[in-house]
């Protein structure tokens, strides 16, 4: 049952068109940021040398695809809940509001199960999504920019040899979309107690926007507390690229996630399996 | 056994108690007719029976096993619950397949149940670009498309223009006729009249009646005279003692009387052009 109702979630969705608006709007707007770095590649790299060409003589260009890629990334992860909840706001609340439920919840079917099918389809685009805004950005960037080492600043300016960026941008994507499946899932649990779309994506990005802040306000209470708060990591993606890798950094935002997309799944079962379909 | 059997049902809103232990049985092979005014819990109790409303107190049925249990029963139940509302991006034959796929309908029962309703020539046009009639057409189609043995079909006539209704009303009866047992919620008399054999009459939420179509006509003191012109008939029953004119058109007079039918026709003159005397049920009273 669970197979035929993730087929159902899977048509329902991919026949609207507001689902490919987010892939859209990225398919259209990565080309024009690549061409804008390209164009102005020159002030970027002297920027980038900051004061170390007083010092230093450089050869060669270190804009190449991967720094471009790296910059993309960095300028545009905190504009993504808003693409990547389109789906998970509208899931439950769009159902309550145009009263599809009176309809497809009399069939013989367990409200878990339902909540399980829409669960799947938000964990799926988020991910696809977010698959698509790394690879497609780095597949642009790189043909038009070609490859090379990645130049990055840690501890200073930090050059990744080209074997081992690609492995890198995959770890990135792999942070990235762990914090955003959990805001995804923030979105879906808020969806499941309202029946207008807009509201679940407001309040999950007013949360973002709040946590975020706590991030970067320097004081004690919002220090010990942000390591346990997925906000905090939304912008972890940037330590794929230090060297050494930090994997305590990482298990630690893989715990936190998880932890709290369990919680807001859990959540969302609860107030759905308790639900009275009154629209 | 009875088919469904709902036992001292309530639901509350908060303060606002929407069914007061409501309790009747709908039996095999009837039409019964849940009637009551906006607001009195009709819908409520059909969404508890459908499972869209979760948190209600009493017990409901389904061939003796209780549907709080599981709910394979609903295999064996169609629902149309107020309004149909479809997924308006989709065109009939994809919203059908949808909740096909839920109840392991087959394939083919799609295209009858469409034909039912005469909307098989509409099944690859999206539901956004449905009249209301064909709206609520599609939601009979969907109600009947896994065979189920009780329907239940809630203000199926709303909205509808007269021919719609004419139309609507023929589907049910006609479904009826196969062997479905159906429960219409509705808040139109002549439904009633027209369709049902039984009637459960609720009111501000507490049940008020519950009896045969049968069971009234035999208590009813309401007579309904068809005739060529009510002028004649008018002037004839005016001359008769213990009967009074309630409703009087131009080819129909309804009248209230406690004489039998027997009593009334032989008291009537034999040049009085009568086509018939019937008698009705006085559902307005109750409902009133």
């Amino acid at each position: 049952m669970i197979l035929i109702l993730i087929q159902n979630e899977i048509e329902k969705i991919t026949k609207r068109k507001r689902t490919y608006i987010s892939f859209v709007l990225i398919t259209i707007l990565i080309p024009f940021i690549v061409a804008a770095i390209n164009n102005g590649g020159t002030t970027l790299e002297k920027s980038i040398y900051g004061q170390l060409s007083d010092s230093f003589f450089f050869t060669g260009s270190l804009l190449n695809g991967y720094l471009a890629t790296y910059i993309i990334i960095a300028v545009l992860i905190n504009q993504m809940p808003f693409l990547s909840t389109i789906v998970a706001s509208d899931i439950f609340s769009g159902e309550y509001s145009r009263s599809t439920f009176r309809i497809y919840l009399t069939r013989p079917i367990s409200r878990s199960q339902v909540l399980i099918s829409k669960v799947f389809v938000v964990l799926s685009y988020t991910s696809l999504l977010m698959a698509f805004f790394f690879f497609y950005s780095l597949l642009v960037s790189t043909i038009w920019l070609g490859t090379g080492e990645l130049a990055v600043f840690h501890k200073g300016i930090l050059f990744l040899s080209s074997d081992v960026v690609l492995f890198r941008f995959f770890i990135a994507f792999f942070i990235a979309n762990s914090v955003m499946l959990t805001i995804s899932l923030l979105c879906l649990l808020i969806s499941t107690m309202t029946k207008n779309s807009i509201t679940p994506i407001i309040i999950t990005i007013s949360i973002v926007f709040i946590g975020t802040a706590i991030t970067y306000i320097p004081i004690e209470l919002f220090k010990k507390v942000n390591p346990f708060l997925f906000t905090g990591y939304i912008n972890s993606f940037l330590k794929a690229f230090h060297d050494p890798i930090p994997w305590v950094h990482i298990q630690s935002m893989t715990i936190t996630c998880l932890t709290w997309s369990t919680l807001f799944i859990w959540l969302s079962f609860f107030f759905f399996n308790k639900k009275d379909i009154t629209e | 056994m009875s088919l469904i059997e709902i036992k001292s049902v309530n639901k509350s809103f908060g303060s606002l108690e929407v069914l007061k232990n409501i309790s009747f049985n709908i039996e095999k092979n009837t039409i019964v007719g849940i009637l009551g005014p906006n607001g009195s819990g009709k819908s409520t109790l059909m969404r508890i029976i459908s499972g869209l409303i979760k948190t209600w107190k009493g017990d409901i049925c389904f061939y003796g096993d209780s549907i709080r249990l599981n709910n394979s029963y609903l295999h064996s139940t169609g629902f149309l619950i107020e309004d149909p509302a479809f997924y308006e991006h989709l065109t009939a034959i994809e919203n059908l397949n949808l909740l096909a796929r839920l109840s392991k309908t087959p394939a083919w029962r799609i295209n009858q149940a469409l034909k039912r309703v005469d909307l098989d020539k509409s099944l690859n046009k999206k539901v956004s670009q449905f009249s209301y009639g064909m709206k609520q057409r599609l939601g009979i189609a969907q109600a009947i498309l896994n065979d189920a043995d009780i329907l239940f079909l809630d203000e199926p006539n709303n909205g509808l223009d007269p021919n719609g209704m004419i139309q609507m009303n023929k589907t049910i009866t006609n479904l009826n006729k196969l062997g479905k047992t159906i429960c219409i919620s509705t808040h139109i008399l002549e439904d009633v009249k027209e369709l049902c054999s039984h009637i459960i009459i609720l009111k501000d939420g507490e049940l008020i009646l519950d009896n045969s179509i049968e069971n009234l006509l035999m208590n009813t003191k309401k007579y309904v005279i068809k005739s060529k012109n009510s002028k004649n008939v008018e002037s004839a029953l005016s001359k008769i003692k213990n009967l009074k004119i309630i409703e009087k058109t131009d080819k129909k007079i309804v009248i209230n009387s406690s004489l039998k039918i027997q009593e009334i026709i032989q008291l009537i003159p034999h040049d009085v052009d009568i086509f018939s005397i019937n008698k009705e049920p006085d559902i307005e009273n109750l409902f009133l």
